[in-house]
């Protein structure tokens, strides 16, 4: 990438200047998940021929996009290098010069997400509501529902229940003494398209959210999304400025608000780490303090956790082939191995991808369970299908 | 055949042998015909995108159950209508842009329910 092409690419500022105190030292490679499963990929290499080669060049390079941006080699650098910053910025150039990488699905996602993007758009996006759950026309807190009401026609036959998480998302947020608003227009946070490139159509996104939630005259936005949580939190100030209001993942919104007693759930559990949540946002603590809370229930750590947490493969609908399902079966046999009964997550897209994982096999580990569902299972909340709340709880008594 | 006159612009995705049993879909000015090797290749992300292009109304045509070669082109097909029908219906769109319409032998064509699922 010569200084002539940088200064051309508003896009790229900064990005020589960061990648020439790359040391080629290959603890990146070494950290990589991908890099792991094989199939050619090196960050280190992919670095150095980017401060060596034509950015044109570059941009036709796979890494671009085999890069899942989940930043588990961004703390191991010594120069500070976070490959997920890099293909970010490289995707929007590539994006711009209709280089738009492999989509998954057939790019279904991407045009939602697109057809979101529109002003002129009478969502029915609050049609899964009912009376179980209480929301309000106004009030302090909002809960960003995210994608859900898309998720739930496209993924449901994987067997995650997207909407059920978010009704019992709800659901804790009544316990906790609060009654949230709900946008009846909310659009996708934007996080996919923005990872993709698709800054334009990521910048209406977030345009159209911030809109709105200002306008609620809300002080809190809690999500169960983390993608929602970094994106708002990290994303949206860089180009709007300050948000204006407060953002919090329902855990830590959850510790902070006070909930009741959970029953008592006789289970081991171990916790898969969302990469938005922990290292893009330093949220360990929270999802461990809230499972810590029920009785009997008993946290079993896999090897490979907080920091060192490996991906559940997924990167913004995008490059999903050999090397995501290896890591994703290599995550799941690692979960099995902790001898838990359920795998917690906290984040619907890890449930959709390792329900994508094990879907048609002969998978018989942990059952893949959000901490959103488990906790409302455990506070007796949950939908009366909720095979957990049906299975597990009160398998014991409270002492 | 549903009227193609009351939409400014529709866009057809049809497999080959429909197509071929009902040459005169493609008269229309503002229709546009995708052919396809098989209904059954469809899926929700092309009507979405069809949409998204701009087309007041996107056909699926397929061959009857008993006349598909590849067997079950119009299952597959009304899968994925249904699938776009749901995603429509949220994003606040007339579930009924999206439509499946099954042609026999004899080129007479009838119009597939697909309901949608959504709430
Ligand atoms: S860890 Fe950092 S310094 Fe080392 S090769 Fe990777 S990017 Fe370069
Ligand atoms: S962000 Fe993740 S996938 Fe990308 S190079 Fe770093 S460790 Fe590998």
């Amino acid at each position: 990438m010569t200084r002539e092409q940088v200064l051309r690419e508003p896009q790229a500022a900064g990005l020589l200047a960061e990648l020439w105190t790359c040391q080629d030292c290959g603890k990146c490679t070494a950290a990589c998940p991908v890099a792991r499963v094989g199939l050619g990929y090196s960050p280190r290499r992919f670095i150095q021929r980017t401060v060596r080669k034509d950015l044109d060049a570059v941009l036709f390079d796979r890494a671009v996009f085999a890069c899942l941006a989940c930043d588990r080699c961004g703390p191991v650098c010594k120069s500070g290098i976070s490959m997920a910053n890099v293909v970010m910025k490289l995707r929007s150039i590539a994006f711009e010069r209709g280089i738009p990488g492999q989509a998954a699905h057939a790019g279904m996602l991407q045009t939602l997400m697109r057809l979101m993007a529109r002003s002129d758009l009478p969502q029915r996006r609050l049609a899964w509501l009912d009376p179980t759950v209480k929301i309000a026309s106004q009030g302090d807190v909002l809960y960003f529902v995210g994608c859900a009401p898309y998720f739930e026609p496209l993924f449901g036959h994987l067997g995650t229940k997207p909407l059920r998480t978010a009704r019992n998302a709800i659901r804790l947020l009544n316990l906790a003494g609060v009654e949230p608003v709900l946008l009846a227009d909310e659009r996708c946070c934007g996080h996919d398209l923005l990872w993709q490139g698709d800054v334009n159509n990521f910048l209406k996104l977030a345009e159209r959210n911030l809109e709105q939630v200002r306008a609620s005259g809300v002080e809190t936005v809690v999500f169960s999304c983390p993608e929602g949580l970094r994106t708002f939190k990290l994303d949206y100030p860089r180009y709007f400025g300050a948000r204006g209001f407060e953002v919090l993942h329902i855990t830590e919104f959850l510790e902070r608000q006070g909930i009741p007693r959970p029953e008592y759930i006789d289970a081991i559990v171990t916790f898969h780490e969302p990469c938005r949540l922990g290292r893009h946002l330093d949220v360990y603590d929270p999802p461990r303090n809230l499972l810590e809370t029920v009785p009997g229930l008993e946290l079993v750590e896999m090897p490979r956790n907080r920091v060192s947490a490996t991906c559940c493969g997924g990167t913004c609908w995008m490059e999903c082939g050999a090397a995501v399902k290896s890591l994703q079966a290599r995550r799941l046999s690692e979960a099995a191995r902790t001898g838990a009964r359920f795998l917690v997550t906290a984040c619907p897209k890890c449930d959709i991808h390792f329900g994508c994982a094990i879907a048609g096999s002969e998978y018989d580990g942990p059952v893949i369970s959000n901490i959103v569902d488990l906790m409302a299972a455990a506070l007796g909340v949950a939908e009366p299908e909720d095979e957990l709340a049906a299975t597990e709880k009160g398998a014991g008594t409270v002492a | 055949m549903a009227s193609s006159t009351d939409s400014p612009s529709i866009t057809v995705f049809a497999c080959t042998t429909a197509l071929h049993r009902l040459p005169a879909i493609g008269s229309n000015q503002a229709t546009t015909i995708k052919r396809l090797a098989c209904a059954g290749g469809i899926n929700a992300g092309m009507l979405l995108e069809a949409v998204e292009d701009g087309a007041g109304r996107v056909l699926v045509l397929a061959c009857g159950q008993d006349s598909c070669r590849h067997q079950n082109g119009a299952t597959l097909a009304e899968a994925q209508v249904r699938l776009a029908r749901d995603l429509l219906t949220t994003l606040g769109f007339d579930p009924g842009t999206v439509a499946l319409e099954l042609v026999d032998r004899a080129g007479e064509s009838v119009s597939v329910a697909c309901k949608e699922t959504a709430p």
